[in-house]
């Protein structure tokens, strides 16, 4: 009989229960064990506000003060006077992430993480060692408390796209199901923001059109949203119903991260274009070092500004191959920057982001010699700075930049 | 002797939840005095109610009697009639139950 029960519901292998398991202000959580003076205290990780920082997390008293992640660390203390401010320790976030990893992999062999502090889990078959989806959902929540002292909220629904909308719902120390087969009905009252994947730019497009509910997106004309969103258009409609066939990605395929990437926030806004892409190269040969000393080979580039105003802009590009190469991806990052910087103002952020991952290392063809050229010069310029420095060499337009 | 009778109560949604209840349809109801486990009730539990889906044999639904106004809960049968959950007992018969809106989730805070 319990054997029957296990199988009954959500746990039939067709369901595909899928937990979305999203940590509850990870950092600060962090910060709290590390120091339990700052529990039920306003905290916020995040940049000096001097330098001009930002918070990268923040508790939920800082955020009854209205603080909020990505906002500058200076309106931050402006808005909570009391606010405790953690400079943030990566490394320390790093190995709470692989301890929170090593609990969720004792509940499902398919485990794909999707940050520092979110993981997707499929739970197929799963059902017989630990009950249905529900149940496994609050066991791992007992289990990371218990055993390292962090919150988390969890999503369950039948995809992985419902339950990452889920477990925003239910957010902190929550949960919430969606039943199989009311996705649509779930998703219809909320905010077309509620979508992963809508952003400011695109919400504000679909509220040209008179769509503001995900129920008003999903009931659109699938040619209309076409001709006005492109391809992303007849997506976005089957999103918003609630459709999504992805799978978790378990095994091999989820030890390769999603992205590599850095931020600069300048201390004063920057205007020169020259230096501001002095500044993206640098950042750029930042991240493909890592892509190479990870084994990873990247097929998209992608450039975020932040203008004085705050207001955001991000361009991707796709090459026509997987590399690892500084100068190939240096290249698609600086078109993307001269497409985005005509006649814009004061630049106060600038990003770099390298995504479309893959296990690898470049294997260079017997014909492309200006290839095989500049790799090896890449590996050189990696031995230099792991013995000298990053800074000990300025590839490119990184030249223009000042020696620290 | 005492008895927990099954009740339900329309609660305001929170800051993260508040989306949903502002369709003008959608809302939610809390759980008291109901332990199921088979349907995976809890007290406290907390219900998303769509007032604009419509039933399917399966369903889990809230409806009313529209005389005396109190909320049940009940699963559609396959024949479309009623079937009470949780400790709620089903529609009497000729009782002309209405169907205020369809259960599409559940929030427990943990």
């Amino acid at each position: 009989m319990l054997l029957l029960d296990a199988f009954v519901g959500f746990d039939v292998s067709s369901n595909r229960p899928i937990l979305h398991v999203d940590l509850d202000s990870f950092f600060v959580g962090v910060e709290r064990i590390l120091d339990p003076r700052l529990k039920g205290r306003p905290v916020a990780v995040g940049g000096a506000p001097e330098s001009r920082g930002v918070v990268s997390s923040a508790s939920y008293e800082a955020r009854a003060c209205g603080v909020r992640s990505g906002m500058a660390m200076a309106k931050a203390l402006r808005l909570c006077p009391n606010l405790i401010r953690k400079p943030g320790q990566r490394e320390m976030y790093a190995r709470a992430s692989r301890a929170v990893r090593r609990v969720l992999d004792r509940f499902s062999p398919v485990v794909e993480p999707l940050s520092v502090d979110e993981a997707w889990l499929d739970l197929r078959g799963t059902g017989i060692l630990f009950g249905c989806a529900v149940d496994t959902a609050e066991r791992i929540r007992r289990e990371v408390l218990r055993s390292l002292g962090l919150d988390l909220t969890v999503g369950v629904a039948r995809n992985r796209l419902v339950s990452k909308v889920a477990s925003a719902f239910a957010k902190p120390k929550g949960l919430f199901e969606v039943y199989p087969g009311r996705e649509a009905d779930f998703l219809a009252p909320l905010p077309v923001r509620a979508l992963p994947g809508i952003g400011p730019a695109t919400e504000n497009r679909l509220r040209k059109l008179g769509l503001f509910r995900l129920g008003e997106l999903a009931a659109a004309e699938v040619g209309l949203l076409r001709k006005h969103l492109g391809r992303s258009g007849p997506l976005l409609n089957a999103r918003a119903l609630g459709e999504d066939n992805s799978s978790v990605r378990g095994g091999e395929e989820v030890n390769i991260r999603r992205s590599i990437g850095h931020e600069e926030t300048f201390a004063v806004d920057i205007h020169d274009p020259l230096l501001l892409k002095a500044h993206l190269r640098r950042l750029l040969d930042r991240a493909s070092r890592r892509l190479r000393a990870e084994e990873l080979l990247a097929k998209k580039v992608s450039v975020k500004l932040r203008w004085s105003n705050f207001h955001t802009v991000t361009r991707d590009s796709t090459l026509t191959r997987h590399t690892d190469n500084d100068l190939e991806l240096a290249e698609s990052a600086m078109s993307s920057f001269e497409k985005m910087a005509t006649d814009r103002p004061m630049v106060r952020l600038v990003g770099i982001r390298l995504s479309s991952l893959i296990r690898g290392f470049r294997q260079d063809s017997f014909f492309e010699d200006g290839i095989g050229r500049s790799r090896r010069l890449v590996s050189a310029i990696d031995v230099v700075r792991g013995r000298h420095g990053f800074d000990a060499v300025k590839a490119g337009e990184a030249a223009w930049l000042p020696i620290s | 002797m005492t008895t927990n009778l099954p009740w339900l109560e329309e609660v305001t949604a929170d800051a993260a939840t508040a989306g949903f209840a502002q369709d003008g349809e959608s809302f939610f109801l809390e759980i008291h005095g109901v332990t199921d486990e088979k349907e995976g009730l809890q007290p406290g539990d907390r219900l998303a109610v769509s007032g604009g889906a419509d039933a399917e044999p399966g369903d889990m639904v809230v409806w009313w009697t529209g005389k005396a106004r109190t909320l049940a809960l009940a699963r559609v049968s396959d024949d479309f009639s009623l079937e009470g959950v949780g400790g709620f007992l089903p529609p009497p018969e000729g009782g002309n139950p209405l169907v205020r809106g369809v259960v599409v989730g559940r929030l427990r805070r943990l």
